[in-house]
């Protein structure tokens, strides 16, 4: 009962705030991009990764590069279970603690939440290993 | 009027294939009680659905924040603050929540080492001046850190104490654009004693 209250009560204010001050923009799409780019940097400073290796060294294809490097963490992110990207999104993107991730989807304890996301990370670096992209950390 | 529509009690609990969860779904998953499959369900679309996610993730936290005496029975002297609480969490809400996280015991984690591993940003990172990062790994039995950050001179900039091992600074805290700073994290632990990081620098972007 408490928790339905909760839920609606949030939708209400939510609703209510809305109505008065706008959505912050019309694009119905900008919220999931900004995430989605969010927890791409995030995943990114986490994994601790380098730029595909190429032969040049010109600054002009350092946003090709950039960009390499994030189409294979999307590719690798997309190949993941959903209770997985879950877990990364709640961490990286909604900011949750261990504890409050632990609650929500049923792990024993927060080491379960930071031994799931550990290996989840060792996952990462592997899928983007086979896609070219390195990461300093072994 | 339209609001009442929200509040009519529903027929009973359904994972339905509609854009969002229904209210009684994303209660009921916050709460556990969804049998395995309906759970599945909801996961697979949370996974996908930032909406639902966030409301999910922002629903769980504040019920967490409730005195446990509450229990099933929420008392309706506490409705009306509840609900002002609620409005206040949703329209001020900013990126620091972590803040508001009661001391959680950590354990386990990467490393049990005296001294803290610092995550992001890199050493000599370039972070966008709007919503630098801060993260770290835990250390066993900790019951706070202290983020510490300094000018390339090593005049104090900020510092600020946080319970969880991620710290996104303050939009009060200004850094200029195109400085370096240096940052680390000192730990304290249930018996006292205190860890620390190793110093690392980053740059703000211009």
């Amino acid at each position: 009962m408490t928790t339905w209250l909760v839920v609606v009560t949030r939708r209400i204010c939510l609703d209510l705030y809305r109505r008065r001050y706008g959505r912050p923009s019309d694009d119905g799409d900008a919220e999931p991009r900004r995430a989605r780019r969010r927890l791409q940097d995030l995943l990114a400073e986490e994994l601790d990764l380098h730029e595909p290796a190429t032969d040049e060294s010109e600054e002009t294809d350092a946003p090709l590069r950039h960009s390499e490097l994030h189409d294979a963490l999307q590719h690798a992110l997309a190949d993941l279970p959903p209770r997985d990207l879950l877990v990364l999104k709640l961490r990286f993107v909604d900011d949750l603690a261990a504890q409050e991730i632990a609650r929500l989807l049923g792990f024993p304890s927060p080491f379960h939440v930071y031994r799931r996301l550990n290996a989840l990370f060792a996952e990462l670096r592997g899928a983007l290993h086979r896609r070219g992209v390195e990461s300093a950390t072994p | 009027m339209g609001h009442l529509i929200l509040l009519h009690p529903s027929r009973g609990p359904s994972v339905n294939a509609t854009p969002h969860l229904s209210i009684e779904d994303a209660a009921s998953y916050i709460d556990g009680t969804l049998a395995d499959e309906a759970r599945v369900d909801i996961e697979r679309h949370l996974a996908e659905c930032d909406t639902c996610r966030e409301e999910v993730a922002a629903s769980s936290r504040l019920i967490a924040t409730l005195p446990a005496t509450a229990g099933r029975r929420l008392p309706w002297r506490l409705v009306v603050p509840l609900a002002a609480g609620i409005l206040v969490a949703v329209v001020l809400a900013r990126p620091t929540r972590r803040t508001d996280v009661a001391p959680a015991q950590e354990r386990g984690g990467p490393s049990d080492a005296s001294q803290i591993v610092l995550v992001a940003p890199a050493p000599d990172a370039t972070v966008v001046a709007g919503s630098p990062r801060f993260v770290w790994h835990p250390i066993a039995s900790s019951i706070g850190y202290r983020v510490v950050i300094k000018d390339a001179g090593g005049a104090p900039v900020w510092s600020g104490d946080v319970a969880d091992t991620v710290l996104a600074i303050p939009a009060a805290l200004r850094l200029r654009a195109g400085e370096s700073y240096v940052w680390r994290v000192d730990g304290q632990r249930a018996d006292g004693t205190t860890a620390s990081s190793a110093e690392a620098s980053f740059q703000v972007a211009r």
